[in-house]
């Protein structure tokens, strides 16, 4: 193909950096507004105490952990999809991976704010880290809570490396192209990076390996938050599925805040010759999939409850069903499960905005569905006089929002900064595509 | 515990530091130990204890103070004294609460204004000198005092140039009629001493023995006669706490207890009257009065199952020596004194006076006004000036109205209460009386026993004795003739030998006198109460309780806070509605209704139960008053209207009956021999958890427990739990450690209600220990479960994990005023915003006992330890102790086989177990 | 004399064309500066320490797992704490920190072996010639030093037209 379009690459991206309208204007304030919001609610918290939220006996779990692990799960698709489609050869990768792998590290440094926000003395939240102090005091290693403080630290120490890493080329072609005060940040971020071949074959031979361990690190990461439920012995959570249902269950709602992510830079940014309606065509057909296996895990857990014959967790699933809380249980039925098997016609697919539709019903459900696991246990366990019901306050969904906020906040920087789309990457792989439609002329 | 002259001197010296510099400065002292000069055998840090009398009913149950640094932190019971036992009843447990509560005046009042005690004298002597120039009456209005404070009152009267006759005694409940049915039934004035332990069959007609009258006593007794395979019948509307504890419930129509009392007596004198030992006259005369209660016509009106009249009636002449006991307060209508006899015959019919129904003379009274006389005396004018002490006949609404109207007529009123209350108001002069607990006093509970009352502290505000006002009043009118000399508390300690104030009694020997039953026993026969109000309107019946008592102002916090265990209800009254009787209305537990009397009305949520017979309401005292057609709180006669209002009260969960999805936590077994299948030990993959050296455990006899709540609130008390108030408590966030849970059991036709004290299981496997991140909950090598609050950063995890439910969060900083920090238990922690807590074993218990035992260089021995749960309980219900001695207590309780544990299958291996109810059946 | 030559080519096929000419002349020697990965990257002879990167990660992962082992059983023994009922040093427990320290370390001591071995590699071009590299220049660069005359003509005349002057 012609020099021109892999050049035209570099200059579309960094024309997504460059100007800025209003409407980006208007997103940011929107975000910052929310973190402002959030932070005056945790503000009230912190002063008066966590009485200002919903919580009550029994359920001491609401919408605040609710959202710190629709966040987690969120976050599990950007990497591991990105990881997965470079270990595929993807030529879809190039578009989509960077925006991806932006959203993972984002929304783990989101949900990575609600363990200290929830707690109840937020100020002593150092307590779970290990270093050594006067106290004699370390955490304990038998709590998925500690296991999640090492986890959620892993994880996004390695996605950040990871982004990191993948950008180091286009931070070096930026340092080149770009004027002004961008021009030393890049340079120095780029780590002198100049595309050398010997760089280049380090570079090829250091990305897998990092890709293999972010594979592992990403099911690992969403199966140690599934186990704060599992490790309990409490009925509804007590289960081995937890793991394999909370992995899907993040790449599905990942997938879905992708698609979201990426019609919006596309629309925004006129990025259709790079984001394209392949790039949709395989993102919706991981949505169906997942959705596949969120349905087969919500049968599975009815299943064992009955089959197993508990009659706390019979209980349990009986009033998920058909108690208070049922008419979000069949929400979350109807646009997890229901809703995307309309994915499985093409014309679906190619439709943006159905596409666009379904990808909403799924975010809303999966936050719901992650409520309505955490809140129906606890409403409803062993014993009786400890059957309850919980709705959160206003100020706690602030709180819920202020995340949501900050997370748009940090990617519509993230965006402006840097290149949201894999400039060598995406040229690497032009010319790949490129020279397999034109075969001849090639070589000498 | 000597309290000799020198060392009660030397800690009054002491305290009266603590007490001026507490009471009188606004910032509270800052250093640690408050002793300028302390006494010679006070160490800081270690508690004295000092014996004393409960004054919050007239039971009188003996007490012990617990003092720390000049200040009583705890009461708990004397272990010597007959009544109690040892233990007290919640109100008791919250008693301390009144010593320390922000609505304490310190100072008298003349009608709003604060003024000082030497003008409160003067005003006080002006008041009753002109009452004394106009030739008019002087009157003193007391609660009941049986010692020589009441002695006092006559002789300060007689001094004044007055009648010693002029005394009213107010009891708002006290129970009349049981003394006038005891005159007519054996022709002399007496006091009956029932002996319920030695019962093998009680029968109580309406009288809620553990919830009224001298409560902590009957409920020890019960629980022994239970232990020792006896049975209880209770007729009654309702199933109040005696009711559950019973082993049958019969309801029967409203206002027909007099009925069926009377069938029953017809049954017994026809089976078994020749042999009863009764002059051929009385017999006679018995089946002459009796001739009309057939067993069908009983049955029929009372709308009672006729086999069940027989059955009890067999049951009575089978198990010998039983024990009748009632009518109480439920069932009392305006014919109370007639049922009373009538339950009196058939004691003496079935042969029970003398054997579980002793009596002694007559608690030998002065003869004193009766409050009727007092009312139409003032509302002529006859009455210059009125003494209250302690009595607030305002506050009980349209009951005592008449009186309030006639006190208002009179030109001088002049009250000892503790805190404003509504008669208070209304008075001239308000003079702040000392807290029993700051006070000398005695009192008789009845012939033969003296509880001697003396002060643990100095007096925390200004507060000065009554009895010493009254006699400094006297000095200023100069008409001191007959009064002491000294300060009242002085005279008194004076005709007591030091051995008798340091026990807390002193037993006096009375001859007990066996009665025969009177020729005309039974001349008037009780009828059928009629009940007073609108016409579609049901019947009401009132509910003794603890929390409110005879509804008198203020109440306690600390009990309000506490849940009604079967009901769930706190801060608030209730009505009891059966759910035949709701469903019409569409009414539900919560939903608020207006209940309309005779008397006025009032707005309470309601509750749905089958605890409580369908067509007719239940309403405690305190809420009832409003409603009571003005002829004192007798239970049944009115009736009330019931309308929804469309508000609503949560309630708190106190059912652990295993609805349909939950467990059951309650297990019973059949009969007194009846045990448990044993438990299989469950495997696990880890080593067995050792305990070298004790292993701490409680035990609960679900059969001994009748769900009172004295654990609940002593634990309150003794580590410093916050109360937090009506709106926190219906959201789910009381702070309660030892909540008392229902389990009401519909399986066997008529329900059947037990009662659970649920805390923190001190499981072996905790599974809220391995979820804590940061080692805030760990196991210690004792057998706890212990909770470090500087280690808790809040994650709630532990909650979560927890399958009894029994952890309880801060959610808020609670505010305490600052009178009531220096009540709080100063061994325990007060926790602050964001930590987790529950029940610690009383880890501070453990502790100072180890210590001290370590500092005698002494083993520890079974019952150095106690619980406050376990010291509390008026039933011995909670025994606390160390599983690893073979020789406690509670090892033996383990090997008993009716033990189990909670939520076995869970192998979470509590250390806290139960011992399963008995179920005896009917008759 | 310059001491190198340097071409600057706008597209990647020209450039592969033109090392792969260059071997087949006998000038094995080319360095390739990319703006991205693109094939002639490849082509040129291997060097550098790629290689070693496998067993950098390997260490460093295991330097984690042994680290979040000490650090688990070694705080587990010195609290000393009994929580429900588990064992003080508890594997099945301990495992989970373990693998996650594993990853940790073996991606952050790959990346730090990335960031070092990169600095040392690129070296070996000239600062200047690896400024020239952007979206639109490929520079291929073929080192003149002790190279024979001819096979430097040769040099020459395959890079040709793309060649560019460079200030050292």
């Amino acid at each position: 193909m012609s020099e021109a379009s892999l050049a035209q690459i570099e200059k579309d991206t960094v024309a997504t950096m460059a100007g800025t309208t209003w409407r980006y204007w208007l997103a940011l304030g929107s975000a910052v507004a929310l973190v402002g919001l959030g932070a005056w609610a945790w503000s009230v918290a912190l002063r008066e105490g966590l009485g200002i939220t919903g919580l009550n006996e029994p359920v001491m779990w609401g919408a605040l952990i609710t959202t710190f692990v629709f966040f987690i799960g969120v976050s599990h698709s950007g990497t591991l999809v990105s990881a997965i489609l470079f270990f595929t050869r993807s030529p879809l990768r190039a578009a989509i991976g960077r925006s991806a792998e932006a959203m993972t590290v984002f929304t783990i440094l989101t949900a990575g704010l609600y363990p200290i926000v929830h707690i109840g003395r937020s100020w002593l939240f150092f307590f779970v880290l290990p270093y050594p102090n006067q106290r004699q005091l370390w955490m304990n290693f038998r709590s998925p809570l500690t296991w999640d403080v090492f986890a959620i630290t892993s994880y996004v120490t390695v996605s950040m490396l990871f982004l990191y890493m993948g950008m180091l080329p286009d931070l070096a072609l930026l340092a080149r192209q770009v004027q002004g005060w961008r021009r030393p940040l890049y340079r120095v971020l780029s780590l002198g990076f100049s595309g050398t071949d010997g760089e280049w074959r380090i570079f090829e031979k250091a990305y897998p390996i990092f890709a293999g361990v972010v594979i592992p690190l990403a099911v690992s990461v969403h199966s140690v938050v599934s186990w704060d439920f599992a490790m309990t012995l409490m009925p509804g959570w007590h289960s081995a599925v937890f793991a394999p249902y909370f992995v899907a269950g993040a790449i599905f709602s990942g997938i879905a805040v992708a698609v979201l992510l990426l019609a919006g830079l596309r629309r925004g940014y006129h990025l259709e010759r790079y984001i394209t309606p392949k790039h949709f065509d395989m993102l919706a057909k991981l949505l169906l999939a997942m959705s596949l296996v969120m349905t087969f895990v919500y049968a599975t857990e009815f299943f064992m409850a009955f089959y197993r014959g508990s009659n706390a967790e019979m209980e349990v699933f009986r009033w998920r069903a058909t108690g208070t809380y049922a008419p979000v249980f069949w929400g979350v039925v109807l646009s997890n499960s229901v809703a995307p098997i309309a994915l499985f016609w093409s014309r679906v697919r190619n439709n943006l905005p159905a596409l666009i539709t379904i990808s909403v019903l799924v975010t809303v459900g999966m936050w719901f569905e992650r409520f309505l696991f955490i809140v129906t246990t606890i409403a409803r366990s062993f014993v009786s006089q400890n059957w309850g019901n919980y709705i959160p306050t206003w100020k706690e969904s602030f709180i819920c929002l202020g995340g949501l906020g900050w997370f748009f906040m940090l990617f519509l920087v993230f965006i402006k900064l840097f290149p949201c789309m894999a400039i060598s990457e995406s040229m690497q792989s032009q010319h790949a595509v490129d020279a397999a439609v034109t075969p001849e002329a090639s070589h000498a | 515990m000597k309290v000799s002259r020198r060392g009660f001197l030397g800690t009054a010296v002491g305290a009266l530091g603590t007490g001026v510099l507490a009471g009188c400065s606004e910032k509270l002292p800052r250093y640690l130990v408050p002793y300028a000069t302390p006494p010679d055998d006070a160490v800081p840090g270690l508690a004295r204890h000092y014996r004393t009398v409960c004054r919050e009913c007239p039971a009188s149950c003996g007490a012990t103070a617990r003092v720390r640094d000049g200040r009583a932190v705890k009461l708990e019971g004397n272990p010597d004294f007959p009544v109690g036992r040892g233990a007290l009843c919640p109100r008791g447990q919250a008693a301390i609460e009144g010593l320390y509560a922000p609505g304490r005046i310190g100072t008298p009042r003349a009608g709003a204004r604060e003024i000082d005690w030497a003008a409160a004298e003067k005003l006080f002597a002006a008041g009753l000198q002109r009452a004394l120039d106009d030739k008019k009456l002087v009157v003193v209005v007391t609660r009941p005092e049986t010692g020589q404070l009441g002695k006092l009152f006559g002789t300060w009267l007689e001094a004044l140039g007055q009648a010693p006759t002029q005394v009213v005694t107010f009891d708002a409940m006290d129970r009349p009629w049981l003394r006038q049915g005891q005159e007519r039934a054996f022709g002399a004035a007496l006091t009956a001493v029932p002996d319920l332990a030695s019962a093998k069959l009680i029968l109580s007609i309406g009288d809620d023995f553990v919830e009224e009258g001298s409560p902590v006593e009957r409920a020890r007794a019960f629980a022994d006669q239970r232990a020792a395979g006896g049975k209880s019948i209770y007729v009654g509307p309702r199933l109040s706490l005696t009711a559950a504890a019973a082993d049958q419930w019969i309801s029967v129509e409203p206002g027909t207890e007099s009925l069926f009392v009377l069938g029953l007596l017809r049954q017994v004198v026809d089976r078994a009257g020749a042999r009863a030992g009764l002059e051929a006259a009385t017999l006679e005369n018995l089946q002459h009065r009796l001739a009309p209660f057939d067993v069908a016509a009983v049955a029929a009106r009372s709308r009672v199952d006729p086999k069940k009249l027989q059955d009890v009636a067999s049951a009575l002449l089978s198990a010998r020596p039983s024990l009748c006991l009632g009518p109480g307060r439920a069932v009392a209508g305006a014919d109370a004194a007639a049922l009373a006899e009538t339950v009196q015959v058939l004691n003496a019919v079935l042969g029970n006076v003398g054997q579980t129904l002793r009596f002694l003379p007559a608690a030998p009274t002065a003869p004193s006004m009766e409050l009727a006389e007092l009312t139409r005396k003032a509302g002529a004018g006859d009455v210059g000036a009125v003494v209250l002490h302690h009595a607030d006949p305002a506050g009980y609404g349209p009951v005592y109205s008449a009186f309030a109207g006639a006190l208002a007529r009179v030109p001088f009123v002049a009250t000892f209460v503790n805190e404003l209350d509504d008669t208070a108001r209304k008075a001239h002069l308000v003079l702040p009386d000392n807290h029993f607990l700051e006070n000398w006093s005695d009192v008789r509970p009845r012939p033969g026993v003296v509880g001697i009352q003396q002060p643990v502290m100095e007096p925390v505000l200004g507060t000065r004795a009554a009895a010493d006002e009254l006699l400094a009043v006297a000095r200023i009118l100069g008409k001191t003739t007959g009064l002491p000399k000294e300060t009242f508390g002085e005279a008194l300690r004076q005709t007591f030998q030091p051995k008798e104030i340091e026990q807390g009694f002193r037993l006096e020997e009375v001859a007990a006198v066996v009665p025969r039953l009177s020729p005309s026993a039974l001349a008037q026969l009780p009828s059928v109460v009629t009940f007073q109000g609108p016409e579609q309107g049901l019947p009401l019946v009132i509910v003794p309780t603890f929390r409110h008592l005879d509804g008198r102002q203020p109440r306690s916090a600390l009990l309000q806070e506490i849940p009604d265990p079967l009901s769930g209800f706190s801060w608030t009254g209730w009505v009891e509605v059966n759910s035949a009787t709701a469903a019409p209305l569409g009414l539900t537990s919560g939903d608020v209704v207006a209940l309309e009397g005779p008397g006025g009305r009032c707005e309470v949520p309601a509750f749905v139960t089958n605890s409580v017979r369908a067509g007719m309401v239940a309403v405690p005292v305190g809420d009832a008053t409003a409603l009571l057609a003005s002829k004192g709180f007798i239970g049944a006669g009115t009736r009330v209207t019931l309308r929804r209002t469309g508000a609503r009260v949560e309630r708190s969960k106190t059912d652990v009956g295993g609805a349909k999805g939950a467990e059951k936590l309650v297990r019973t077994v059949e009969g007194p021999a009846g045990a448990l299948p044993p438990a299989v030990p469950l495997p696990s993959m880890y080593p067995p958890v050792e305990h070298p050296v004790h292993r701490w455990a409680l035990s609960i006899d679900l059969d001994r427990c009748n769900g009172c709540g004295a654990c609940t609130a002593a634990c309150y008390v003794e580590n410093n739990l916050a109360i937090v108030g009506a709106d926190q408590v219906a959201r789910g966030r009381s702070m309660s450690w030892l909540p008392v849970m229902a389990d009401v059991d519909t399986s066997h036709g008529t329900p059947e209600v037990s009662y659970l004290p649920l805390g923190c299981q001190h499981c072996t496997a905790a599974p809220c220990e391995s979820v804590c991140p940061t080692f805030a909950t760990y196991h210690t090598p004792e057998g706890l479960n212990a909770q470090v609050y500087s280690r808790c950063i809040g994650t709630r995890y532990c909650e979560n994990n927890c399958p009894y439910g029994v952890r309880r969060f801060n959610f808020y900083d609670w505010p305490r005023a600052p009178s009531e920090r220096l009540g709080l238990n100063p061994d325990v922690t007060v926790r602050e915003r964001g930590v987790t807590e529950k029940c610690t074993l009383c880890s501070q218990r453990i502790r100072t006992a180890e210590e001290q035992a370590k500092f005698d260089k002494r083993e520890l021995h079974d019952g150095d330890v106690v619980s406050a749960c376990a010291a509390a309980c008026p039933t011995q219900a909670i025994v606390f102790g160390d599983l690893k001695d073979p020789t406690s207590a509670i090892s033996r309780r383990a090997a008993d086989g009716r033990a189990y544990k909670l939520l076995e299958e869970l192998n979470t291996q509590p250390g806290v177990f139960y011992l399963a109810r008995r179920r005896r059946g009917s008759t | 004399m310059p001491e190198e030559l340097v071409a600057v080519y706008a597209d990647p096929d020209e450039a592969l064309r033109a090392v792969l000419s260059l071997r087949e002349r006998g000038v094995s020697n080319a360095q390739v500066s990319s703006p991205a990965a693109f094939p002639v990257v490849h082509e040129v002879e291997h060097t550098g320490h790629s290689r070693a990167l496998g067993w950098v990660a390997l260490v460093g992962g295991l330097t984690g797992l042994a680290c979040a082992m000490a650090l688990q059983v070694g705080t587990s023994k010195s609290m000393g704490l009994v929580v429900g009922g588990k064992p003080i040093v508890a594997w099945t427990a301990f495992g989970v920190v373990m693998f996650e320290l594993t990853m940790l370390f073996a991606g952050a001591s790959n990346f730090l072996a990335l960031a070092i071995f990169s600095a040392v590699s690129r070296r070996k071009v000239a600062r200047s010639i690896r400024d020239l590299v952007s979206s639109e220049r490929i520079v291929v660069t073929v080192p003149l030093t002790g190279m024979e005359p001819k096979l430097r003509d040769a040099a020459r005349v395959v890079l040709g037209g793309a060649l560019a002057e460079v200030a050292p």
